[in-house]
């Protein structure tokens, strides 16, 4: 669905945010984009999207460069960015403008997903805190039914219910032909909802893999006290959280993705060389 | 899929353009009319007018009054793309083609405003001679349609061309910076015309078109030849490079 090949991109010729970037997504999952700060995540959801050219490379989306913005292609692709901008409309007016431009729009389900999010159609999206309006805009991009729906930081300005429910509608959407992306740097949000990790540095992609592969490959411990060989560990309540190289290759303790992050950032080669990423 | 142009997707533009703006359209629909009323009334009465003077008036008012409001909306028509971020990323994620977005603004800023704007100025012009002719029984003015040449209008579309393709050239106050560099660009016009023929001054009387006033004699000549043309050229060419602009834009 999304093909990205010796991506180089970068706001300044002589900084280059992404080089040689090599990533493929397809549908029928729910990925995690992870990063820290100014790694690149925004910017490379804005390639996928063609709102950013590549300065070398090709992004595909369907087979067709992104930059290319062809309307037949934008119909099936549905972004929610982190800051987000909503016209002085009122709900069910911004529906009734910009519905129509997404074949499959299920305006029934839009409804569904305003309700429960607790917002009124009759709402003004100017009048509405950033949550609420970001709830409205990602009902809206729920109910586009778009093949690829990609959503940055989206739980930002979320409340805890709503974070919730933001989960369990985003796993009510995953289909066979779906491919979401979801940035964020709260792992917690995502991690019992993603099929698959990427996790983003200095430009760079340390680790694009499933979760069963993860759990083959990584153990999740919780023990009194740090093992030995762990890749990384860190003390919380209840005892030492650590994760190490699987030898047995079997799944192992409870999957944790903000221990999965942090054990990346400390042992970046090791973590590539296991994933058997080819860049280096 | 029709990539390039499709009459649905060109419907639905305009369809979400006029939901998010009719507010603002009707707004103006009652604004240009009272305006109009008042500067006629204001002009009028400002002096005791003879008929000539009225033509004057008209044409001042024309130029002044609906030269800015159709500059006005050229500025704010692709004002998503160029200030703010997540403006321009919501723009550009709607799945339009650029030759539908351009012939929105086609449409819109050089069709729809200027007709209603030349259709209330002529309409409260008849009714300012009605009134002109009530107060000045001796010097009666006869309503006439083509007081406004459609040169002025040429001139004003023209720059509201390349205030539209500066809105999408220009990363921040597009619509402003283009407005200065066409008052500069004038500016050389006549600068380069008065160095290179003799003349005791030189009035701009059209966008591009020039009056002489020739030295010794006081012959007054008009130039609107090359210079002309060449202003209206930039209307074409800048659709053209808008079109570019579009396909080109990032956010």
């Amino acid at each position: 669905m999304i093909k990205i090949e010796k991506l180089k991109f970068g706001y300044s010729k002589d900084r280059l945010l992404f080089d040689n970037l090599d990533l493929s997504l397809s549908g029928g999952c729910i990925y995690g984009l992870l990063g820290r700060n100014g790694t690149g995540k925004t910017s490379l959801l804005k390639v996928i999207m063609g709102m950013c050219f590549p300065k070398s490379g090709v992004c595909k989306v369907f087979g067709l460069p992104s930059e290319k913005r062809l309307p037949s292609m934008l119909c099936e692709m549905m972004f929610v960015p982190e800051e987000i901008f909503t016209p002085s409309l009122r709900i069910a007016e911004y529906e009734s403008s910009y519905a129509g431009f997404y074949p499959r729009f299920d305006h029934k389900l839009f409804k569904t997903l305003l309700k429960e999010f607790e917002l009124n159609e009759a709402d003004k999206l100017k009048s509405l805190s950033l949550g609420e309006r970001k709830k409205a805009l990602l009902a809206f991009a729920m109910a586009a039914n778009t093949k690829i729906l990609i959503m940055d930081e989206p739980t930002n300005g979320l409340d805890i219910p709503s974070k919730s429910q933001f989960r369990q509608m985003i796993a009510s959407l995953a289909m066979e032909n779906r491919c979401i992306i979801v940035s964020t740097h709260q792992a917690q949000d995502i991690e019992k909802l993603i099929d698959s990790v990427i996790i983003l540095d200095n430009g760079d992609i340390l680790i694009q893999s499933d979760m069963e592969q993860i759990v083959r490959k990584l153990a999740f411990q919780i023990s009194p006290e740090k093992p030995s060989g762990a890749l990384y560990s860190e003390e919380k309540m209840g005892g030492v959280y650590s994760v190490s190289k699987n030898d047995d290759e079997g799944a192992c303790g409870e999957f944790h993705l903000d221990l999965l992050f942090n054990a990346t950032m400390a042992n970046k080669t090791a973590m590539k060389e296991l994933f058997n990423h080819k860049k280096s | 899929m029709n990539d390039v142009f499709s009459f649905k997707r060109f419907a639905l533009s305009v369809k979400a353009y006029w939901i998010e703006n009719k507010k603002r359209i009707i707004l103006k629909f009652i604004l240009i009319p009272i305006i109009l009323m008042f500067l006629f009334l204001i002009l009028n009465s400002w002096k005791p007018i003879k008929s000539y003077q009225y033509d004057f008036h008209d044409e001042f008012i024309f130029i002044t009054f609906c030269g800015a409001f159709l500059c006005g909306n050229a500025i704010r028509f692709f004002n998503n793309y160029s200030t703010k971020r997540e403006m321009t990323m919501f723009s550009l994620s709607i799945p339009t083609a650029p030759l539908e977005r351009l012939l929105i603004a086609f449409c819109y800023v050089m069709i729809f405003i200027p007709l209603i704007l030349i259709s209330f100025f002529f309409i409260i012009d008849f009714i300012a001679i009605g009134i002109f002719n009530n107060l000045h029984q001796s010097d009666q003015i006869m309503f006439k349609l083509s007081d406004i040449p459609a040169s002025d209008y040429i001139g004003f579309a023209t720059i509201a061309s390349v205030i539209l393709f500066g809105s999408l050239f220009f990363k921040k106050y597009g619509g402003f910076i283009s407005i200065i560099l066409i008052i500069i660009f004038l500016l050389l016009q006549i600068s380069i015309t008065s160095l290179f023929l003799p003349r005791e001054a030189v009035n701009l009387i059209e966008f591009g078109s020039f009056e002489i006033i020739e030295r010794g004699t006081g012959n007054r000549i008009s130039i609107n030849g090359f210079m002309q043309y060449f202003n209206y050229l930039l209307l074409p060419l800048c659709w053209i490079l808008s079109y570019m602009k579009l396909r080109e834009k990032e956010a």
